[in-house]
């Protein structure tokens, strides 16, 4: 087997805060193979997003990475300068948000934001090949009438059409792996369903590597090949998309499952995981979750449980497997 | 890197000026700032007479034909210092704004954009000029650099830029916290990149807004530092030195202080309106209800 495209090892991602440390993110394992889909799934304040904004080294203070490894295409990125960060940010790792309109500067027409990242990225100077090669990255996104959108503004597009021009931009250095954040919570269903197709055409046909995140398991197992869920900055499962919603180990997995609404079958009320994420502050000893387990027991209480493999690819931290 | 696009900008501005010219306000305003400003051009053909020729034998005489404004206690044309003394305040009024600007723009920026123990540092000093009087620190400049117009506006900017810093700051807070600053940051741009593209641009609205209402201050303080004497000095015409001269005469020959008195208020009350009609028109939610 290859080296993977992205290792993500022990990542421990803190905020000091007045109050206290947040551990956002708190000893993280992550792996993204070449041509891969790799989707993080959790709640609102698991560390999602802190994960995908360590990967690329912009954690906003007070936030730092205070320890683990990032190694993308055989290089430790924490190990980077910051001017080698720059250049590997839009370069061979793009990321795309949630909220594509205000992801767009106000200011600046499509073709201006996309010609900055041409002329940064790819060194091109040349006005018409620059021409080109956005008409190109537009209908590759396809874009209708890239002509005539190109000289659009942000606040003239409509959220399918800013997130194709997001996704467009992303793409415009050839990056290797795309961080998708949340790429279409904003979104309504017949857009979203149309960026997922299109992301998921751009992996099968330029072999590109994407890690989605998202709280919403109809995306992720739409798109993915291989899930993580994340709970309070850990991953407590993860494995292939088959493994973990078919086969869910962790209780939390489990209960994540039960709750989503079933479109056959009659449910008199809808399930609930009881209680709520611990305060980040103050987070649980031993398994995070184990105030909110139903199986919880003893050893939960006091001690972490460690990473159990029930399969190759699928892993699982709960004592239940030990 | 040309990323603004001309022609769109083109259109904005005259879009602007037609929406300024709708208004009451902005149509007063852009008439009387129109008036000031080619007086103050036209100066030299316009005046009637040299404004530095002394006639001594004419000395104090009031309005008629031959001066309309009447004569000053040297026996000057008042019309002729009048007009040329326009340039004076404009110029001032314009300059020491690109003063400020020039100083408290970027201490803005890098304050809002770093925060931090910078941020800090910068905020101390910028109270200190915030809390004094604004002439009182110009005066203090002006003393220390010596009269002449070149080293009043450099004095009066010195003295205003804390405002200008406040604002940028302002805004700069607000706008690193947005999204496409996180995004363009994801696609590799530095700090200069992100402040000089994407920052700044996003600020010129407030910061325009700001400058006009901020130009008739300039000129009153101008107006003050001359007539206290330290500011633009005899011969060279400017309106507050004009009144300060016309003082001491004020019972015999009052025309000296109503005159350029007259043209200093008019020219504050022309650029005040000026002012709020601009900051009416670039403010979204007003503008919206205008078009």
């Amino acid at each position: 087997m290859s080296q993977p495209l992205l290792l993500v090892e022990d990542l421990k991602t803190y905020f000091y805060l007045p109050e206290g440390v947040l551990r956002a993110v708190d000893g993280l394992n992550l792996i993204v193979n070449r041509n891969e889909i790799v989707g993080i799934i959790g709640e609102s304040g698991s560390g999602k997003t802190v994960t995908a904004l360590s990967i690329l080294r912009i954690v906003p203070p007070p936030g730092r990475i205070v320890d683990g490894k990032i190694v993308f295409d055989g290089e430790n990125l924490l190990e980077k300068s910051e001017e080698e960060m720059m250049k590997i940010r839009g370069g061979k790792i793009s990321m795309i948000f949630q909220d594509p309109i205000s992801s767009l500067d106000p200011l600046y027409r499509v073709k201006d934001q996309l010609s900055e990242v041409i002329r940064m990225h790819r060194g091109l100077t040349d006005e018409s090949e620059i021409k080109e090669e956005i008409i190109r990255l537009l209908s590759m996104v396809k874009i209708p009438d890239p002509d005539r959108l190109m000289n659009a503004y942000p606040h003239e597009l409509s959220g399918g059409m800013a997130q194709r021009v997001m996704i467009a931009i992303a793409l415009a250095s050839n990056p290797l792996l795309l961080i998708a954040d949340e790429p279409t919570s904003n979104l309504d269903v017949t857009i979203q369903a149309q960026i997922l197709e299109l992301l998921r055409e751009l992996h099968e046909r330029r072999g590109l590597s994407i890690l989605m995140i998202s709280h919403n398991f109809g995306v992720i197992a739409e798109l993915c090949d291989k899930v993580v869920v994340m709970y309070c900055g850990e991953a407590i499962e993860s494995g292939s998309l088959i493994d973990v919603f078919e086969n869910p180990a962790h209780p939390y997995t489990k209960g994540l499952l039960s709750v989503v609404p079933k479109l056959h079958g009659v449910s008199k009320h809808f399930e609930t995981i009881p209680g709520s994420l611990p305060n980040p502050l103050n987070p649980p000893s031993g398994c995070k979750f184990h105030p909110r387990c139903p199986k919880a027991m003893n050893i939960c209480r006091k001690v972490k449980p460690p990473r159990c493999k029930l399969n190759r690819d699928h892993v699982v931290s709960c004592h239940l497997y030990t | 890197m040309n990323l603004i696009s001309k022609s769109y900008y083109a259109w904005r501005f005259l879009q602007n000026l037609k929406l300024i010219w709708s208004r009451k306000d902005g149509k007063a305003g852009m008439l009387i700032t129109a008036f000031i400003v080619l007086i103050a051009v036209a100066a030299p053909i316009l005046s009637p007479k040299s404004p530095y020729t002394q006639v001594l034998e004419d000395k104090l005489k009031p309005p008629s034909l031959q001066y309309p404004f009447g004569t000053d206690h040297l026996g000057r044309d008042l019309m002729s210092r009048i007009f040329h003394g326009a340039r004076a305040s404009l110029i001032v009024g314009v300059f020491s704004v690109l003063v400020a600007i020039v100083i408290g723009v970027p201490l803005g920026l890098i304050a809002g954009y770093y925060g931090g123990l910078i941020d800090q540092v910068i905020e101390v000093i910028t109270s200190a000029f915030w809390s004094f009087p604004t002439f009182l620190i110009a005066l203090a400049f002006a003393a220390a650099f010596g009269p002449g117009l070149q080293n009043v506006l450099i004095a009066i900017g010195v003295a205003w830029w804390a405002g200008f810093a406040r604002i940028v700051r302002g805004e700069v807070l607000s706008l690193r916290e947005r999204r496409f600053i996180e995004a363009v940051r994801c696609l590799g741009a530095n700090d200069a990149q992100i402040i000089v593209y994407h920052i700044l641009p996003n600020c010129i609205n407030p910061l325009l807004v700001y400058s006009i209402l901020n130009i008739p201050s300039m000129i009153l303080i101008e107006a003050s530092l001359s007539f206290l004497g330290i500011g633009i000095q005899p011969p060279h015409p400017s309106w507050g030195n004009i009144i300060g001269s016309g003082r001491p005469y004020l019972r015999e020959a009052p025309w000296i202080v109503m005159f350029p008195t007259a043209f200093l208020a008019l020219t504050l009350i022309g650029l005040i309106l000026l002012g709020d009609a601009v900051s009416n028109v670039l403010n979204p939610r007003l503008r919206r209800r205008m078009i």
